[in-house]
């Protein structure tokens, strides 16, 4: 649905997005990855057609947008960050003059403004003037002007930042519920937001794709790990565990309390040694306050891949 | 395209219509051009009534032409100078500023339409400016006869030149992000065009001849007088397309910078 292929923009000797190729297929929710500077809004900008690609070709739905730009344009909704609007107007001329520009019949205009107005729930604010609106809500009204022409393309660039948790749900559960009809990229820093609704991650960094990925497939490279926390003599504790098959390594991580540690261990090839750590534990009658088999956050595979020392 | 055209037409006025300035701009433009015409007028009518006492109806050439609606449009003229870029000014650069030129530009609408659209917004708010200095002969109709062919002339050179003026702005305000700028800048740049004639006399008589011809407000005199030279049509139009030309040419280079 959306093909880019060796996609360079260079803004004077400055290189934004550097040689990037990818594909994102028919119904499918990306989300692009990166640190800030990193290329994101640019590789969206090109998208829409905001900017024009200094070397390499993008087409949407099949259409090259260089050639037939306003043909592509017909096809992609696009929320730019911080939602710019025109504030002077009220919800509804606001809409309506985007359903205008972006060529919906006047016969099916006032369904379509009522349609997104539904599905945006922005009903009850129709006659207010954007404006007035609170940043939750003037998001919805970013999102409705990208989806009045039911476009099968959807780019949202930072759709949840600056809004409250409850707001930032709204956001996400609408964006969900687009799942499977219309093509979504979302570029995004809030990484639990990636985990939460997309399909696929791609990683931009200095204006490169270092890595892209289903999000299960990300996380789940490495082994994670077990961590304890258990009242025990630490000595013995260490010889003790040492001799469970299968363990790699074992850390001591803190004191948390009067004889009481905290370790971090992994096992060699990822098996799970939690039930020998706890028959060990319970037969030498110590004390068990903690136990967790450690999960990869994307932060983590996030923080690895841009990280240089760590490369 | 012509749908896309009127949407974006009707989302300028509709803009521009909510904001105060609208008002005080139109308020402050039918205040004065009244007083300037009930003034010119007045002056008119005391040096008709002299002259006639004085000199017994030796001073035939006087006429209502000459002595009001020609000095009536140049005060109009150093009007729109001044008030003008006040409608211009917010064209583009409200829109950068605001950061909503970033849809603007990715919505499937061909920027000549944008450019048109703009272009033809602030040519209708100049419409109704106009309109209300018309009643202004509307009134004088009704106490003296005139002929109405002059009047038409020198309205249509206000539109002309207006429309030639509202370009240039449009222009400069796509050229910046700054709405005090974009007013500054144009106002500057009409201040110039308007004294172009008097910084030729003082460089001899060929740059006296050059720099007269291209200043617009030469152009307009002819309009002023009644007299509708298709020079002087040519002139407006040729300006008003060179500034649209330069506008679309500014929007297409905003896709290669940052």
């Amino acid at each position: 649905m959306i093909e880019l292929k060796n996609v360079t923009k260079r803004f004077g000797n400055k290189t934004a997005v550097d040689s990037i190729s990818f594909e994102v297929k028919k119904g499918e929710i990306i989300g692009f990855l990166g640190p800030n500077a990193a290329g994101k809004t640019t590789t969206m900008r090109i998208i829409t057609g905001f900017f024009a690609p200094t070397e390499g070709e993008v087409t949407v739905a099949g259409i090259d947008i260089m050639k037939e730009p306003l043909r592509a344009r017909e096809k992609t909704g696009y929320m730019p960050e911080n939602v710019p609007m025109y504030k002077d107007l009220t919800v509804y001329d606001y809409l309506d003059f985007i359903a205008g520009i972006k060529g919906v019949a006047n016969g099916e205009k006032s369904a379509g403004i009522a349609k997104v107005m539904a599905e945006t729930g922005l009903d009850n604010v129709q006659k207010t003037i954007i404006s007035k609106l609170s940043k939750g809500y003037k998001q919805r009204v970013g999102l409705a002007q990208a989806i009045i022409n039911d476009p099968e393309v959807l780019v949202l660039d930072e759709p949840t930042v600056g809004l409250d948790p409850k707001q930032i749900r709204e956001i996400r559960d609408l964006i969900k519920g687009m799942r499977g009809k219309r093509t979504i990229i979302l570029s995004t820093h809030i990484l639990p937001e990636v985990a939460m609704t997309c399909d696929r991650v791609i990683v931009i960094n200095e204006g490169k794709i270092i890595a892209q990925d289903e999000v299960k497939n990300l996380t789940g490279r490495s082994d994670p790990g077990i961590y304890v926390e258990v009242e025990a003599p630490k000595e013995r504790f260490l010889t003790e565990i040492k001799k469970i098959k299968g363990i790699a390594a074992v850390k001591e991580e803190a004191k948390t309390g009067e004889g009481v540690y905290s370790y971090s261990m992994e096992s060699e090839d990822g098996s799970d040694i939690r039930r020998e750590l706890v028959s060990r534990i319970v037969k030498n009658d110590w004390t068990l306050f903690e136990m967790k088999r450690r999960q990869v956050s994307l932060e983590d595979v996030f923080l690895k891949l841009v990280t240089k020392e760590e490369l | 395209m012509a749908s896309k055209f009127f949407a974006l037409y009707k989302k300028e006025l509709k803009i521009f219509f909510s904001l105060p300035i609208a008002y005080v701009l139109l308020a402050v433009f039918t205040a004065l051009s009244g007083y300037f015409f009930s003034s010119i007028a007045d002056y008119y009518a005391a040096v008709s009534l002299r002259s006639m006492n004085q000199y017994n109806r030796a001073m035939m050439d006087l006429n209502v032409v000459e002595g009001i609606f020609r000095p009536y449009f140049q005060n109009i003229v150093v009007m729109l100078i001044l008030l003008l870029p006040i409608i211009t000014m917010r064209v583009f650069a409200e829109e950068k500023r605001e950061g909503t030129s970033e849809l603007l530009f990715t919505y499937p609408v061909s920027d000549l339409s944008i450019v048109a659209a703009k272009f033809v917004s602030t040519l209708t708010i100049y419409a109704a400016m106009l309109v209300s200095a018309l009643s202004s002969f509307i009134i004088l109709r009704f106490s003296i006869p005139f002929d109405v062919g002059p009047v038409i002339s020198g309205f249509f050179g206000l539109l002309l030149l207006g429309a030639a003026f509202l370009m240039m702005g449009v222009f400069i305000s796509s050229t910046t992000e700054s709405q005090i700028a974009a007013a500054a800048v144009s106002f500057g740049a009409l201040l110039l065009l308007m004294l172009l004639p008097w910084a030729g006399q003082s460089a001899g008589p060929f740059w006296a001849k050059v720099l007269g011809n291209l200043s617009i407000v030469t152009h307009f005199d002819s309009f002023a007088k009644g007299v509708l030279d298709t020079s002087d049509i040519t002139y407006c139009l040729t300006f008003t397309a060179i500034f649209f030309f330069l506008t679309l040419r500014v929007l297409e280079s905003k896709q290669w910078r940052g």
